[in-house]
């Protein structure tokens, strides 16, 4: 059994009420996506600005209502769970947060910050132990437990990173979102706060989803990644797969607009992209991606191109593939 | 003769603690019709480097303490009012970071990239002119977009206004300040595309700085490096990112994850960047150098010329050790 489900999950906005107050057009958000993350895996999500791929974070953990469609955490469809039953399957799923410096409770001490799951969750807990698993947690984190007692200001973006992650394995989840965590981030910061999650990866065995916009540290962490487009999944394979031969046309183009590093390296064929990502409000009729695609031909404006499996076990919608 | 040359430039602040050196010694060429990458990361001074090329530091709250910054041969900080102003948006343009704050908002972006030529180019001034200028950035109906204000535009097209009001005046040096950071990786690369265009169309030069590492390989002719208030090396863009020469540049390219090298452990640079104004003693980098050694605690680096245009500010530099790749 897997360990999150994520069947034909839509989640649209109501926006621009009309003069009753009700909604005149919906952003469709997440539109149709299916996902699955087994016990222990990193799944990588990439895409660009406004692809729906944090509402998708955010309707796993269940900060947003899905339209349609539905999250099975642990085997049991989150929708249908309340009180008591809601807040334990929570605790096994955890989310850290893009802004190291909105998702802090400035009030708070770090030790507060992070023992605030355990007290919910396990208050038979005496003090001293709570006290002793935060100090093993900081530890672990990277961070020094005698700094306990301070607040998040005192610390740099890098380390309230951390404390975010503490705070979200304080509760041993099995699942954690992570939601651009190392975008804020300088890139030796950045390095350590991404070789730290692999570890946790390999010590620990909890699963990640990993939510980035940026491909070279997915790459880095994920066994598999999915590619979205305007509330969809396009395409969706082994990391390997998408970052070295990605087949749909809007992962190509994403893959070749990454400035590389190395000059010399063979570059892959140029695609630049012409125009913007459309508005989710009034996303185009057939294949998203077709009013931006260079190979999009009649079809791709009037069908919608469905999920299908590849000759080497990817996934890509595309009019054009298998 | 160089467009840009700034000789041992000190910098200071004043802030609650009292007065902090932020630039130490900054010394900093560009080439006529170059793009020159500045790199660094956030606090290394970058930023006010840039700033100062145009004296936009913040009166009273920064004051130069030493060296000089000459562009096009003017001593800036020796200067008027009068020549300041013809300087900015004359000589030095900018672009910001986040297009959204660096626009009016309750002005229509024609009407703002009109005064940028009602100042610098008065016979130019028509709304002819400006059509023209948001055409060539690449943004399609520009007689309907020069009427809409900032926040109808999306962010590549608010960057695409802001480079063309820097741009209007034709000044001799664009100063681009983490233009794309705030952008997506396909926008990204249509407005780099844009700046490398413009510039071989208009014989600009470019000052660039950024954090991103990709971006320098693609488009920089030279680099420098910053640390901690100081530039640590400099030199071409191609030979540094091949065989950089300081711990420091070298410990910033290993631990950039590259894409298509599978899911290895990154090279990091252990401890934290030091606070702004409260460098370590001797060299600012040695507390995090791997190949730290007893003087370096004590005695100040002074920046060394290696041949080639390189200059390092580390005493146990070598260029050419390693033959291709750095440590990855």
């Amino acid at each position: 059994m897997n360990l999150l489900e994520v069947e034909e999950l839509k989640v649209h906005f109501p926006v621009r009420p009309d003069w009753r107050g009700r909604p005149t057009a919906h952003v469709r958000a997440v539109d149709g996506l299916n996902l699955s993350i087994r016990k222990g895996e990193t799944v990588g999500l990439v895409g660009e600005s406004g692809c729906g791929k944090s509402t998708l974070g955010r309707a796993i953990v269940r900060l947003e209502t899905p339209t349609q469609g539905s999250v099975r955490f642990e085997g049991r469809d989150l929708a249908t769970l309340q009180g008591a039953e809601l807040r334990r399957a929570r605790r096994r799923l955890q989310m850290v947060f893009q802004d190291p410096f909105g998702s802090l409770d400035p009030r708070w001490t770090i030790e507060e910050i992070v023992e605030e799951g355990l007290r919910l969750h396990e208050p038979t807990l005496t003090q001293a132990t709570r006290r002793e698993r935060v100090a093993a947690l900081l530890r672990d984190v990277g961070l020094d437990p005698s700094l306990a007692a301070r607040y998040p200001h005192e610390f740099s973006g890098g380390q309230r990173q951390r404390i975010g992650i503490a705070r979200a394995l304080a509760v041993e989840p099995s699942l954690i979102v992570c939601d651009e965590v190392v975008s804020a981030l300088d890139v030796s910061v950045q390095a350590q706060v991404v070789n730290l999650l692999a570890e946790l990866q390999r010590s620990r065995g909890v699963a990640f989803l990993f939510i980035a916009h940026d491909l070279a540290v997915v790459e880095h962490l994920s066994e598999r990644i999915l590619v979205m487009y305007l509330g969809r999944v396009v395409e969706a394979g082994t990391a390997r797969q998408i970052c070295r031969t990605p087949q749909h046309p809007y992962t190509q183009a994403l893959i070749s607009a990454v400035p590389s590093l190395d000059r010399n390296a063979a570059p892959m064929q140029r695609i630049r992209l012409q125009g913007e990502v459309p508005s989710p409000l009034a996303p185009p009729t057939g294949c998203p991606f077709h009013p931006r695609c260079p190979m999009a031909r009649e079809q791709c404006r009037v069908e919608v191109p469905r999920l299908r499996v590849l000759g080497d076990g990817r996934e890509a919608a595309c009019h054009l593939l298998g | 003769m160089p467009l840009v040359e700034i000789q041992n430039l000190q910098l200071d602040l004043t802030v609650e603690a009292g007065r902090v050196r932020v630039l130490d010694g900054v010394d900093l060429s560009i080439e006529q019709g170059t793009v020159h990458a500045l790199v660094g990361e956030s606090g290394s001074g970058k930023s006010l480097t840039a700033m100062s090329l145009a004296r936009l530091l913040p009166e009273g709250f920064a004051q130069r303490a030493g060296g000089r910054v000459l562009v096009d041969g003017r001593d800036v900080f020796a200067l008027d009012a009068g020549a300041l102003r013809q300087v900015r948006g004359g000589i030095v343009s900018y672009v910001f970071q986040e297009p959204a704050t660096a626009l009016n908002p309750v002005m229509r972006v024609g009407d703002q990239i009109l005064e940028s030529l009602r100042l610098h180019q008065p016979d130019r001034a028509t709304r002819a002119e400006v059509e023209a200028w948001l055409r060539r950035v690449g943004i399609p109906a520009p007689e309907v977009r020069a009427r809409q204000y900032p926040q109808e535009l999306s962010g590549g097209m608010q960057q695409r206004v802001m480079i063309a009001m820097a741009l209007a005046p034709r000044p001799r040096l664009l100063v681009a300040d983490e233009p794309t950071t705030a952008l997506d990786v396909t926008i990204q690369a249509q407005i780099l595309d844009l700046l490398m265009d413009l510039r071989r169309e208009l014989g600009m030069t470019i000052l660039l700085i950024t954090h991103n590492l990709g971006v320098v390989a693609e488009i920089a002719d030279d680099l420098s490096v910053m640390y901690a208030g100081q530039v640590v090396e400099t030199g071409p863009a191609a030979t540094v990112m091949t065989d950089p020469a300081h711990p420091y540049t070298k410990a910033l390219l290993a631990s950039v994850p590259r894409l298509g090298a599978g899911n290895q452990l990154l090279a990091t640079i252990p401890g934290a960047v030091p606070p702004a104004g409260r460098p370590p003693t001797g060299c600012r980098f040695h507390p995090r150098c791997p190949v730290a050694a007893s003087p370096c605690g004590v005695e100040v680096p002074i920046p060394r010329s290696m041949g080639g245009g390189r200059v390092v500010r580390c005493p146990f530099a070598v260029v050419g050790a390693v033959a291709g790749k750095g440590a990855a």
